[in-house]
């Protein structure tokens, strides 16, 4: 989200962005925002956001992410998104599912209005179209739709969707964007498969016989990703299928592993500098810098005066002060009282 | 930690309607009270932050807005105004902003106290205010030294300020026969004695810190007040042509207008009679006993809502060192509380009126202005 911007130009975006802001919400000098200019409801639990962004929006390929962030209850959280439009489209948009629990989601179906204003980050992500874009088999499950979306919107756009086949799996007949299916029915002659329930190898042998010849796109829940994966290697194909993972970016590897956390090294790698360390066993992620040569900077080391307080790229540590978990990207923490529980990444700043 | 100066209640002071609490000793607690005392704040700590939300983002951007709106008022009125009311008005504006600007956001944001909120303009560590003091060491002296150390004589440099003597356990010198002097001039000049601060010159004048150590500590506050100064005094001036003197009185006014403001406050913070000094502590601080700590040696102001925003809510001086890195705007809130728990285990809760307080802080400095001997002469005779 932060993007390397000259720290003159961030000075002057801090003094007069206030005031460009009191005329309109989304202009900035520095920042990328986006007013929402339309909202659609594609199926249960399934939102478009069509989005109008500053001129600090570049544009995205097809099948790319953008992060995302929004204010829920006082607090900033940032999401990646993928977009569902083709790229160059002058409204971008983003097609969200409404994530069980999930903060960022949860704020954008009920309580995101027209008119509110969100901030962007670049987009990013290697789920794009490669050189070979004729005999293309795209396949999504669940809201693995949006970059297959993109994609196919893009071909479209470019006359080359003809000899493109699109499956997508909905969980059920309420889960299914049907305006989504007839805007792809109505784009291409070709194959167009929506279909309810579990996506198997079998099921693909049969909507799409030739799908060894194809190169091939998928992304979607994890379970069905690996499963059809695994038909892929078995028939030594691996390297005509492309994939997009929405896995939680911190491998939370010792609960998952059900050691102690006391007893586990994590690797925690500095952002500045490129560099990896493991870090042994100890009460305070402070105290385990220090262990392994580090010398972040710091003041009363029990969490009062905030001068050890360093970004949190990736990760999940435990304030022990306050008992809070922290597991989303870029969030800052005290380094004085948080305990890591998994592998970090770390930005220490520049007073390391 | 043993507390110091209670031989000051015992020097014979005038009544007064401010210390009938400040005069009384506090109970001495055993290990598991401390420990029971301490449990008590956190837990009121934990109500607060668990609530943190919309409305806590909504309150310091509020505020930041109208510190800029007052901002650009003020300036306006001083530039394009003639008479003498547009500029009273125009310096009363500018004045405002600044205290608001210094106090309500910009010492609450830099103790990290909308941190949570994840906003990078927001971020304790990388927020800067229209102060000479230079962001990079306020948040030494004053988050860290400052409130680790709450008046441990020694090791919080807060204690006088290294220019007056407030309690009998700091050395008296000739110098300190001045302090009411001093103290006047600290008040007019407040932003430069607290930039001054972190520089430690009085170390490098006894010969216990290098001139090249000082250099290095006066680079940030030399870059900083370079920018501040040519704003204030010589580009908006310049840019209000002929109105330039106008202009330059104007932004003269306003800044010691903030910092009279703001000495008066933070004055009455830790230097009204009753507030406690400490020596350093023999072992490890329990967080109970920092927490004793932060309540006896801090004192509160009395006042309405606009009066504790005005003051950045450092009238809730004891909240503030108890809670420092929560929304100060939440103090009022948290200070029933705190009062309930300090009866409960029978200790002074320092507060009085502004009035009073101030009259007790003017008292001390007037009274530590004597060496200890004629001190003693002093109140014999009386």
């Amino acid at each position: 989200m932060h993007q390397a911007i000259e720290p003159r130009l961030a000075r002057l975006a801090h003094t007069l962005d206030p005031w460009l802001q009191e005329l309109d919400e989304t202009w900035s000098l520095a920042e990328t925002r986006a007013r929402i200019v339309a909202i659609r409801d594609e199926a249960e639990d399934l939102r478009t956001f069509v989005l109008a962004p500053n001129r600090h929006w570049r544009g995205h390929r097809a099948g790319q992410f953008v992060p995302v962030s929004v204010i829920v209850d006082g607090v900033r959280v940032e999401r990646c998104y993928s977009l569902s439009s083709a790229p160059g489209a002058r409204f971008p948009t983003i097609t969200v599912r409404r994530v069980p629990g999930g903060r960022a989601s949860g704020w954008l179906h009920d309580r995101a209005t027209i008119g509110d204003v969100v901030r962007l980050g670049r987009a990013s992500g290697a789920f794009v179209l490669g050189e070979e874009t004729r005999q293309l088999l795209l396949v999504s499950g669940g809201s693995g739709i949006t970059p297959c979306l993109s994609i196919a919107r893009d071909l479209a756009r470019r006359g080359e969707l003809n000899n493109v086949v699109f499956v997508h799996a909905a969980r059920s007949g309420a889960a299914t964007p049907h305006a989504i299916r007839e805007e792809l029915e109505g784009l291409t002659s070709a194959g167009i498969h929506f279909t309810v329930g579990p996506l198997t190898a079998e099921r693909i042998d049969a909507l799409v016989p030739d799908w060894a010849t194809r190169q091939t796109m998928l992304c979607g829940p994890l379970p069905m990703m690996d499963a059809l994966a695994d038909h892929w290697h078995a028939h030594g194909l691996s390297d005509r299928l492309v994939t997009e993972r929405f896995a939680p970016p911190a491998p939370l590897n010792r609960e998952r592993a059900g050691h102690s956390s006391e007893s586990t090294s994590v690797k925690v790698t500095l952002t500045r500098g490129a560099r990896s360390l493991m870090l042994a066993p100890a009460p305070t992620l402070l105290e385990a810098l220090e262990a392994a040569g580090e010398r972040p900077t710091y003041g009363c080391r029990q969490g009062i005066c905030n001068t050890c307080r360093c970004r949190k790229a990736s990760g999940l540590v435990e304030d022990l002060v306050t008992g809070r978990r922290s597991d989303a990207a870029n969030e800052d923490i005290r380094l004085c009282t948080s305990r890591a529980l998994s592998d970090l990444e770390l930005d220490l700043g520049e007073n390391r | 930690m043993k507390p110091m100066n209670q031989s000051t209640a015992m020097i014979p002071t005038k009544p007064s309607f401010a210390t009938d609490t400040a005069t009384r000793a506090p109970r001495r607690l055993s290990r598991d009270e401390i420990a029971a005392f301490g449990a008590e704040l956190d837990a009121v700590r934990a109500t607060v932050v668990a609530d943190l939300g919309d409305r806590d983002l909504a309150h310091i951007r509020r505020m930041q807005k109208l510190a800029r709106r007052l901002e650009a008022t003020g300036r306006v009125l001083l530039h394009v105004g003639l008479d003498p009311v547009s500029f009273v008005g125009g310096v009363g504006a500018l004045s405002v902003a600044k205290i608001l600007n210094n106090m309500e956001v910009g010492h609450n944001i830099m103790h990290g106290q909308y941190d949570w909120t994840g906003e990078p303009d927001l971020a304790g560590n990388r927020f800067d205010w229209d102060n000479v003091c230079a962001a990079i060491d306020w948040r030494h002296s004053h988050n860290y030294e400052h409130h680790t150390y709450t008046n441990i004589v020694g090791k919080d440099r807060d204690v006088g300020y290294a220019l007056l003597r407030i309690a009998p356990e700091q050395p008296w010198n000739p110098t300190h026969l001045v302090q009411p002097v001093s103290a006047l001039w600290l008040a007019l000049t407040f932003q430069w004695g607290v930039a001054l601060h972190d520089l430690r010159i009085e170390e490098t004048l006894q010969g216990t810190q290098p001139l090249r150590t000082l250099a290095t500590r006066a680079k940030p506050f030399l870059r900083k007040a370079a920018g501040r100064v040519a704003k204030d005094y010589l580009l908006f001036p310049a840019l209000a042509l002929w109105n330039a003197p106008r202009v330059f009185a104007g932004n003269l006014l306003a800044n010691v207008a903030r910092n009279l403001w703001t000495f008066a406050v933070i004055f009455c913070g830790h230097f009204p009679e009753g507030v406690q000094t400490f020596q350093v502590p023999e072992g490890p601080e329990t967080r109970g006993d920092w927490y004793l700590r932060q309540l006896n040696g801090s004192a509160n102001i009395e006042g309405g809502r606009l009066f504790h925003v005005m003051t950045g809510h450092l009238s809730h001086q004891i909240e503030h060192h108890l809670f420092p890195d929560v929304p100060a705007a939440r103090y009022p809130e948290m200070a029933t509380h705190v009062r309930a728990i300090c009866a409960k285990y029978g200790q002074v809760y320092n507060t009085g009126t502004f009035g009073a307080q101030l009259a007790s802080v003017a008292r001390k400095i007037l009274r530590y202005a004597l060496p200890p001997t004629a001190q003693l002469e002093a109140v014999a005779s009386s």
